[in-house]
């Protein structure tokens, strides 16, 4: 359960929690005897197998598909199908050997897919519980309009901890009740940044929305991260203009292709 | 080609092009890239427990053995409750026309997490009149949705957007209770406090002053 650290409309602050409140209906699947069965992940091929060995060890297509058919050299016998735990994931080279120093970049690209930027890998600071607190934007908008212009992926719910914190979300809670609207709130000195909740993890924007029953309430966060609108059309190539058979590489190689009829 | 949903409103039945939005389409995208010492591209395989056997992507499978160790096939499993209770087959919601007869409030919608959103088209002329006039005046639909059919649909929810585009929401329902005083979060570890004997009423100890 993440803690946070947000502010009410008077800049009062407090350290509170949140609560996922995702729920799944359990189902479970029974066999064909009435008991249940396990699951288990099994193996099924290994580096020494795959296309790559094969090729190494045969050579042309031709000459695999002959193996193929005559044995079974893609398959080991004596391992394949035999049931994995505590594994591990690792970085392997072209020669499919693992390496044990890495360098990570991040490739941005634009709605099309062309990389527009290589750049060393950014992780984004946590900002939900740090000294400064999520602020009260004082940014309103209607619960009616905000479902039509956001996508809100996720949903929080934010809890007191003590007495002192509960009259502290029973009233911002109430507040935002009262006005039948979602609160933008954010990170930041300015309150503009986006909510981070872990390092590196996703940024999102965070709504808050609050429901009152007497001396119940429900202050819920919800966090969206994209906009409910239809992306931008291509833009239009006027007659005549080279143009590139992949879209290029903006950051990189050019882009290749012919001419444009 | 994009896939099409029917849906049937008022007698009329509607049918609209699906096409996937996401985050990619609107903003872009980010990947990462891992080279070597070398600047060699690395990928990602699996290492056994044995330490040395790699297991490349696709090298690996899920399978459902039965208590005494034999192998079941994924079709001979069935479907049932927290109680037991066999579920019952639900069709993909491609196969027949969506009725849109349950409208929801705008705190039912975001009761959810959306984690699809599809942008309609219809697929002849403009939206059925009746149709697009309630969605015009802010209804909201709500229907059960399932992709391939199966024993389990997802909530989702047709309206229009504020660009006019009528878009379909599937998403997870949340469960959200409203809380008291007594209901606090809690922080850290509960120790259990030892029940000590109540002693007669003992005098003020000062020493600690």
């Amino acid at each position: 359960m993440p803690e946070i650290n947000i502010a009410d409309s008077r800049q009062r602050d407090a350290v509170v929690k949140a609560v996922g409140l995702r729920v799944r209906e359990p189902i479970r699947w029974l066999g064909p005897d009435g008991g249940y069965p396990t699951t288990h992940r099994i193996l099924r091929s290994t580096v020494d197998h795959d296309l790559d060995a094969l090729q190494g060890r045969f050579g042309e297509p031709e000459a695999i598909a002959r193996a193929l058919v005559e044995g079974d050299p893609e398959v080991d016998t004596e391992r394949f199908g035999q049931s994995l735990w505590f594994l591990s994931r690792v970085f392997i080279d072209p020669t499919e050997k693992p390496v044990y120093q890495v360098q990570q970049n991040e490739l941005v690209r634009d709605p099309r897919g062309v990389v527009i930027e290589r750049r060393p890998l950014q992780r984004a600071e946590a900002n939900t519980n740090g000294a400064i607190p999520l602020a009260w934007t004082g940014r309103r908008i209607a619960k009616a309009e905000a479902v039509r212009r956001y996508i809100f992926s996720d949903l929080l719910q934010i809890l007191h901890i003590n007495g002192l914190t509960y009259d502290f979300l029973h009233g911002m809670a109430s507040d935002l009740a009262a006005s039948d609207s979602l609160m933008l709130i954010g990170g930041g000195k300015g309150g503009r940044d986006p909510l981070v909740f872990r390092r590196g993890s996703l940024p999102y924007r965070g709504f808050l929305e609050g429901r009152v029953e007497g001396d119940r309430y429900a202050l819920l966060l919800h966090l969206s991260n994209a906009e409910l609108k239809r992306p931008d059309p291509p833009p239009q190539v006027p007659s005549g203009c080279v143009v590139s058979a992949d879209g290029g590489d903006a950051a990189g190689a050019g882009p290749t292709g012919g001419v444009a009829s | 080609m994009a896939r099409t949903l029917q849906f049937s409103y008022g007698g009329r039945s509607v049918a609209c092009a699906i096409e996937k939005v996401d985050r990619g389409r609107l903003y872009g995208s980010r990947s990462l890239e891992t080279l070597d010492s070398q600047g060699h591209p690395c990928s990602l395989a699996t290492l056994a427990a044995d330490g040395h056997t790699l297991i490349p992507m696709g090298g690996t499978a899920i399978g459902h053995l039965a208590p005494d160790g034999h192998w079941i096939e994924g079709e001979a499993l069935t479907a049932v409750d927290a109680e037991g209770v066999p579920l019952p087959r639900i069709p993909s919601s491609f196969d027949g026309p969506i009725p849109l007869e349950q409208t929801v409030a705008v705190d039912r919608l975001l009761d959810h997490s959306i984690r699809l959103t599809y942008a309609l088209t219809p697929l002849e002329g403009p939206l059925d009149a009746e149709l697009a006039g309630a969605l015009e005046c802010g209804v909201i639909f709500s229907f059960p949705f399932s992709w391939r059919g199966g024993v389990a649909s997802d909530p989702a929810f047709l309206l229009r957007g504020e660009d006019g585009t009528v878009w379909l929401l599937i998403g997870d329902a949340n469960r959200i209770r409203l809380v008291g005083l007594d209901q606090a979060a809690r922080c850290g570890v509960e120790v259990e406090e030892e029940s000590l004997p109540v002693e007669a009423e003992a005098a003020l100890d000062f020493r600690m002053l």
